[in-house]
């Protein structure tokens, strides 16, 4: 009956079988944390097990784990600003704090296993930053650009639309 | 760097992640993404309709569609009519709410503001002046963004804005739609401003009923029923709407903040007879007083007052349904409620010989001319002699809405060839 219980340790593991232990509360972030843990209590009868759940997150490698954690730990303290559509503004600094900024200024296939990895773990709000790193990347790219970004093999589509190709050439107009 | 797994991690980014990756991007770049490959292409232009409803809310202010009011109607009648009020081309919006088009639109307004653009260079150079202006204003709405954005051609919004103007005018006129009083008055208020003169007046109008009803229902309660109609003693409400015409409630509780009165001072100001300047000013002359009169109380109460047109002078008449005596009000004069007796005296005022025919309502139609010709009046009578002054490219165009001169403009293409029309754009005067 001790409520104190619930504040216990899960621990999350890595591809490479690396453990990093966090906090249940922080890294309840996290959906597929909670959903995990229901499961568990569910399944478990034995309250004792609560404080020691292990995670296996095969297809997240330690080097991505470490930065979802680092975000975790980080939206305990400093929760990020909701970041809404359409943007405002192209100023990554002014959508969301400097810590947020600067964590996502990673290289891109950090950046995509970051995504992959928010995805997986349903973390929304590091899905939503991510995404919005990934949309600031590809800003400016060519579409020949692009699909090297996304691997996507060169098909050409159709232009019945003169315009679109305009659009897509044309002047730096757009205030966002 | 870009190990196998890594590749397998970008190319099968699930369609959630898509999306959201999408809804951050900008317009340019989705168009680029767009063109990558058919995946995308079909993400873009038909999954994400609310996306480029949000692009365009984003960067169109004005005609994102027709004002709601008669909207269809007016879609329908410019089409069959010649007259462009409607889009002439791009997605018919009005049969979805477009909530499968935005796309479409998007490309549409970005076609037509490429198009725009080019058109006002032209006249810039002076390059086919009258045709390429023609082709501007037949876009309507849809190039008033364009146009306001290039701020040195304030005559083109002028331009714009009369156009538009003119033409709700003569879809009030010749549609044959239920209309309002106060829907002509907004209609001709809109040549002379390219302000959304009908939200304005709505507003006021609203507000005012609003507090005329609040007073009522505080002293009677809920309005009582006779047979079908529900509403109140009609004498109690024209008491309250005295004051709002300046009239001195016995309970201040009554008072109304910032009431009407007659502008006795300045009776013959052009703006005394703008609905929208009247309801911004508080002073109006008889005719557009009556407007708002008449206006408040249906909005209101759901009656419908009459205007009458006396010689010299305009009050609000009491159907004879309402009230076993006949009376009328002069909102003037601080809405003071009159007998036959006192309407026979301010005829006799002007020296004209009272006949019971003067006290017959006139029609929606008849109020409108007379405040145009009221209009007209106030503009022109100080010039008259002045041919040079530039206060006739306004009276010029404002005598084709008169009705006499609008059975012989049968289509927009007439209006823009009609000598009267001066459109500023084109008037050497205001040519660098």
């Amino acid at each position: 009956m001790d409520e104190d219980n619930t504040v216990g340790i899960v621990k999350l593991v890595s591809k490479e079988g690396d453990i990093f232990p966090l906090s249940i509360e922080i890294a309840k972030l996290s959906n597929l944390v909670v959903t995990t843990l229901g499961e568990e209590e569910e399944h478990d009868t034995d309250d004792e097990d609560g404080n020691n759940v292990e995670i296996p997150l095969s297809n997240v490698r330690s080097s991505v784990l470490e930065k979802v954690v680092q975000y975790c730990v980080h939206y305990s303290k400093e929760p990020m600003t909701p970041i809404t559509t359409p943007l405002q503004t192209l100023d990554m600094a002014k959508i969301v704090q400097k810590w947020y900024a600067d964590f996502v200024d990673v290289d891109q296939v950090m950046m995509f296993e970051l995504v992959t990895a928010a995805n997986f773990m349903d973390i929304k709000p590091l899905l939503d930053l991510t995404c919005l790193a990934v949309s600031f990347y590809i800003k400016g790219k060519s579409a020949d650009e692009i699909r090297r970004i996304f691997n996507i093999s060169n098909e050409s589509v159709s232009q019945q639309d003169a315009v679109i190709t305009e659009m897509s050439e044309g002047a730096d107009e757009e205030v966002v | 760097m870009n190990t196998e797994h890594d590749v397998s991690a970008q190319s099968h980014l699930p369609p959630e992640v898509q999306h959201l990756i999408i809804s951050c991007l900008d317009v340019k770049t989705l168009f680029r993404l767009l063109l990558t490959c058919h995946h995308y292409k079909h993400i873009i232009s038909t999954d994400c309709q609310h996306l480029w409803k949000a692009h365009l809310d984003e960067r169109w202010e004005h005609g994102k569609l027709i004002p709601k009011q008669y909207r269809d109607e007016k879609i329908e009648w410019s089409r069959r009519n010649g007259w462009c009020l409607h889009r002439m081309e791009g997605p018919q919006l009005e049969d979805t709410e477009g909530k499968d088009k935005w796309f479409d639109e998007y490309l549409y307004r970005s076609k037509l503001d490429t198009m725009a653009e080019r058109w006002m260079a032209d006249i810039k150079v002076h390059r086919d002046m009258r045709s390429n202006l023609h082709k501007l204003l037949r876009y309507g709405e849809d190039v008033y963004d364009i146009v306001v954005k290039d701020f040195y051609n304030r005559k083109h919004i002028v331009d714009l804005g009369r156009c538009l103007a003119y033409q709700e005018w003569r879809f009030i006129h010749d549609s044959g739609v239920d209309t309002c009083l106060e829907d002509g008055a907004v209609a001709f208020a809109k040549f002379f401003t390219s302000h959304d003169v009908g939200a304005m007046v709505d507003y006021y109008l609203d507000e005012m009923a609003v507090w005329l009803r609040k007073r009522l229902q505080q002293r009677f309660g809920k309005p009582y029923s006779t047979g079908s109609e529900t509403m109140y003693p009609i004498r109690d409400v024209l008491v309250y709407m005295s004051y709002l015409f300046g009239a001195t409630p016995s309970n201040a509780e009554d008072s109304f903040e910032n009431p009407f009165q007659g502008n006795t001072a300045d009776y013959y100001n052009p703006g005394n007879s703008l609905i929208d300047v009247v309801i911004e000013e508080r002073k109006g002359i008889p005719i557009s007083l009556a407007v708002i009169y008449v206006a408040v109380v249906r909005r209101a109460c759901e009656i419908e007052l009459d205007v009458v047109g006396l010689p010299g002078h305009i009050v609000v008449g009491i159907p004879e349904e309402l009230s076993s005596e006949r009376i009328f009000v002069d909102p003037f004069n601080s809405g003071r409620i009159m007998t036959v007796a006192d309407s026979r005296e301010i005829v006799n005022r002007y020296n004209v010989t009272f006949h019971d025919r003067m006290l017959d309502p006139i029609s929606q139609v008849d109020v409108w001319q007379r405040m145009i010709r009221n209009l007209i009046h106030a503009i022109s009578a100080p010039i008259i002699d002045d041919h040079e002054s530039s206060e006739w490219s306004t009276v010029l165009p404002l005598t084709l809405f008169l009705v006499d001169e609008m059975q012989r403009i049968t289509c927009f293409e007439e209006l823009l060839d009609h000598e009267h029309w001066r459109l500023h754009s084109l008037d050497p005067r205001y040519l660098r």
